[in-house]
């Protein structure tokens, strides 16, 4: 497994099969204050209605039990489309064939121990990153999927169309109870536009 | 008992971080949040000055130029979000500064900090109807006075201690043996000691701030001091020295009366000195008298600690007390014992310690 960082010190996976450099996870909380710290980010009254959705969990205590607090749950399609925008090279959210082909080629590769010890000892892996990773880590997760949360996760905005998006991925029954497979079932689409503590979303480039 | 020999190094600090909300929900409290900080760089001194942030953004401003450019600043960062982490990462291994946080409204990210010194240590000020730490830390409106009290934060103390360890030399006068440790006031310069100890590696030196944070000082192994060269004694006073030996006084060139050993100094005050050598060795700390030669020698100790024996230290107080702290192996620490100091301690063959 190739990766390299993005601009926040969050890892990103090389996927030469699926032609895509993809976030290892779903953009979190504590990656996407980043762009929120910015002058022309988005503003204190605009977060506190996604932490509405989606409360804030610590990276110091999160646990094994409620880690998809860490992750930035609760936005639409347009908004991620802007911290994507800030976060450069070219990032976008994957559509639903490329986000399959991610799903499939993470699933069938397996995470060593070396890998893990290699991407955590990386200086370019930012604090908390690697808090998010030493919680993740905690439920062994037997493949790239699990450590990237393709399964256990969120459902994940993927374009599905122009302008139409749907989610893809498979939450923990725990955290929000949907029985889905993301490679065979049609994404899923809100019933309602509110906001929506299972909808996150990852971003892809394409692999230069 | 092992001896060791360290210096200590006591570098100018970081300077303090002082934090400015500018976010939507503390802009309109920035005339505020601006007339405090021009009071307080206007209540301390330049050199204790702190770096300026704005909430959200890891750059430091410097502190020189706000007054001109604050509005300018203003504009550059308003809007950014409540989030600490930028700067906290910045500041993440400067555990021991002041930080100051004034602003309004919840910062979100803070619950990733708790724990962490810089947000236990954190002074939170709020202007404005809205919680910064949502009830975790306290919070209040400082005035200006209260917020430069609260940034400036220079080392008071110095504390040089390790369980079971005794200083024995030092090269700061300044510093005295108290509380099991070596103190002294010192905030700039260096500091050369030795230490006793059963084990080795055992001691540790802090500078304690005035805020009571303790900033661990490192410790660089070294030599040991070089002790003050022999000197001879007058024939006058070699004789008068080896007469206290044999009968525990002498006789008083000036009043020819009988002075008791440790009575160096004629009480007649129009009395010349008499031991002039050793006034001039011990001045401070003790002075050692070495009566094996024919021609008695002297020798200062400017320290106010003497090694007497391997597990035996006398300690000069500043009154010119002296106490003897011995090695308890059994509580493996250093007890002051009720065994009297001598007027001509005997340290070891014909080599005594005075207390001048």
């Amino acid at each position: 497994m190739r990766w390299s960082f993005d601009r926040t010190g969050y890892p990103v996976l090389e996927l030469p099969q699926s032609h895509a450099a993809v976030t290892l996870w779903p953009a979190c909380k504590a990656q996407f204050e980043r762009y929120f710290a910015e002058p022309d980010g988005p503003d204190d009254s605009w977060y506190e209605q996604v932490l509405a959705v989606s409360p804030r969990a610590s990276l110091r205590t999160a646990d094994s039990n409620g880690y998809e607090n860490l992750l930035l749950a609760g936005v639409h399609p347009a908004e991620s489309q802007k911290f994507a925008h800030w976060l450069g090279n070219g990032y976008k959210l994957p559509t639903v064939e490329q986000w399959r082909s991610i799903d499939r080629e993470l699933l069938a590769t397996p995470l060593t121990a070396g890998q893990t010890t290699e991407l955590e000892s990386s200086p370019q892996l930012s604090r908390s990153a690697r808090q998010m990773l030493h919680c993740i880590l905690k439920h062994s997760p037997p493949n790239w999927a699990g450590l990237a949360l393709m399964r256990g996760g969120l459902l994940e905005w993927v374009s599905s169309g122009p302008m139409t998006y749907g989610g893809l991925g498979v939450p923990r029954p725990q955290y929000y109870s949907l029985i889905i497979n993301p490679q065979r079932d049609r994404p899923v689409t809100p019933l309602r536009p509110d906001r929506n503590k299972v909808f996150g979303f990852r971003l892809v480039r394409s692999l230069n | 008992m092992i001896e060791q020999w360290h210096t200590l190094t006591l570098a100018a600090g970081s300077r303090p971080a002082l934090i400015l909300d500018t976010s939507e929900s503390a802009k309109a409290v920035w005339p505020m949040i601006k007339s405090l900080t021009e009071g307080v760089l206007e209540t301390l001194r330049q050199d204790c000055w702190p770096r300026i942030f704005f909430l959200g953004n890891p750059q430091p401003f410097d502190a020189a130029a706000f007054v001109a450019n604050a509005d300018q600043w203003f504009r550059a960062n308003v809007g950014r979000g409540s989030v600490i982490s930028p700067i906290f990462d910045v500041l993440e291994t400067e555990t021991d500064i002041a930080v100051v946080v004034v602003g309004n409204g919840l910062i979100f990210d803070l619950p990733d900090w708790h724990g962490h010194p810089l947000a236990e240590r954190a002074v939170w000020c709020r202007y404005g109807p809205s919680s910064l730490t949502s009830g975790t830390y306290s919070e209040a409106s400082y005035s200006v006075e209260q917020m430069a009290e609260k940034l400036h934060n220079p080392a008071v103390r110095i504390e040089v201690r390790g369980p079971s360890a005794m200083p024995v030399y030092w090269d700061d006068h300044s510093f005295r043996y108290e509380g099991g440790a070596l103190v002294g006031e010192k905030t700039s310069g260096a500091l050369t000691f030795g230490t006793l100890a059963p084990e080795p590696d055992t001691v540790t030196a802090h500078a304690v701030l005035s805020n009571g944070i303790r900033r661990n000082l490192e410790l660089i192994a070294t030599e040991p001091l070089r002790l003050p060269d022999w000197r001879n004694l007058t024939s006058k006073e070699d004789t008068l020295l080896r007469q206290c030996l044999r009968q525990g006084k002498y006789c008083c060139p000036h009043c020819s009366q009988d002075h008791p050993s440790g009575q160096w100094k004629c009480p007649d005050p129009a009395a010349p000195a008499i031991f002039r050598t050793l006034d001039e060795a011990g001045q401070s700390g003790f002075c050692l008298i070495n009566t094996e030669p024919w021609q008695g020698l002297a020798r200062p100790h400017p320290c106010s600690a003497l090694q007497l024996a391997d597990d035996l230290v006398a300690v000069r107080s500043a009154s010119g007390q002296v106490v003897l702290m011995r090695f308890d192996s059994k509580g493996g620490r250093w007890l002051p014992t009720s065994e009297p100091f001598a007027p001509m301690h005997l340290v070891v063959n014909k080599i005594h310690a005075l207390v001048v």
